[in-house]
């Protein structure tokens, strides 16, 4: 796999820009899509968002400094845009963000693009009750298996405050699996 | 008053709060009525990775914003922009003169619209936080004003006996 360093530098320069670009998203569009996924649970609303941040990617990446990794700086694009798109998205609806969720968790039996058993559907009910950075500390550590220190460095908030999140999250989940 | 020492009676075992969440888990795990999943369950359509870089590239490309030659009008631009800036010091100056513009200005009609279409990114217990409670009295948060007269004619219409909420009219709440 290519170096980080190198693809930054060849993304900056116009020669190699097409072809890094190529590679960044081959690189980068699953860790990406099933983050995305997580959070706005619909496969046509994550393509969106995915395409979204890679764009934004793209046209921002002469600002990227290296002062954090890149796959943290795109993780960081690609969950505010997934987070401003449910923003929109549920204002057009007239309900907010985590209303939005609710209910789209709620028919996730009607989606052809899920296919999970009766637990884990249960399982994203549960998490779409959880407040917005629970849910992402959740997602990010069960299923995306990151590292406190890579969550972090995404959602800028201290190790501390991410493992209060994640352990709220878990009693509550568990809560919501006892009861339901 | 005696001072109660701040020290913490209570201690938790060693290395407690770094394993109690991987334990939770653990335990969800192996009751078999909460079994929790390793798999989410989501699915992508087939051949959806393979497609989606081309569609990326062909997307930035449409976008791609077109060149404008400006430079036949650039000396317009300059004697419009001199124009334009002399207004705007007239202007600027004959403002100064009559008001300063300061934050009370703003309609609050303005202020509830930038909130409602702007993307503030903040919960309504964010806002909360840095908001002044000091100087905000319950009538700011209604549309239409309550008076204690209100109060009392809903509470004598809505509770049985009166006095049962020990209400001291004469005596200031310290």
């Amino acid at each position: 796999m290519i170096a980080e360093e190198t693809l930054v530098r060849e993304l900056k320069q116009k020669e190699t820009q097409a072809k890094a670009f190529e590679v960044l998203i081959n690189t980068y569009k699953e860790r990406l899509y099933w983050h995305i996924r997580r959070i706005v649970l619909n496969h046509d609303d994550a393509d969106d968002v995915l395409q979204n941040t890679f764009i934004k990617v793209f046209r921002n990446i002469d600002g990227f400094k290296g002062d954090s990794k890149l796959y943290s700086w795109m993780y960081r694009i690609g969950t505010n845009e997934a987070l401003t798109f449910l923003k929109t998205k549920s204002r057009k609806l007239g309900v907010n963000s985590d209303e939005l969720i609710e209910r789209t968790a709620n028919n996730l039996e009607a989606d052809v693009y899920f296919e999970g058993d009766t637990i884990q559907l249960k399982l994203q009910k549960a998490i779409a009750t959880l407040p917005e950075k629970q849910k992402l500390v959740f997602n990010m550590k069960y299923f995306e298996e990151m590292k406190y220190a890579e969550i972090s460095e995404i959602l800028d908030t201290s190790v501390g405050g991410l493992k209060a999140s994640y352990h709220l999250a878990v009693k509550k989940i568990e809560h919501y699996l006892e009861k339901n | 008053m005696k001072k109660i020492p701040k020290k913490k009676s209570f201690k938790t075992p060693e290395g407690y709060f770094e394993g109690v969440t991987d334990r939770i888990l653990d335990r969800i795990k192996d009751d078999p009525s909460l079994s929790l999943p390793e798999a989410d369950g989501f699915k992508v359509p087939d051949g959806y990775f393979d497609q989606v870089p081309g569609e990326i590239v062909s997307k930035l490309d449409d976008s791609e914003t077109p060149v404008i030659q400006l430079k036949s009008y650039r000396k317009y631009f300059y004697v419009a922009a001199s124009i334009a800036a002399i207004f705007v010091i007239v202007i600027g100056l004959q403002w100064n003169k009559s008001q300063n513009l300061s934050f009370e200005d703003l309609a609050s009609a303005d202020i509830t619209s930038y909130f409602e279409t702007q993307e503030l990114g903040l919960s309504s217990y964010e806002i909360a936080e840095v908001l002044p409670v000091d100087d905000i009295k319950m009538n700011d948060f209604m549309e239409t004003d309550v008076d204690d007269e209100n109060i009392m004619e809903y509470l004598e219409g809505s509770i049985d006996d009166l006095d049962e909420l020990n209400i001291d009219f004469n005596e200031e709440y310290q």
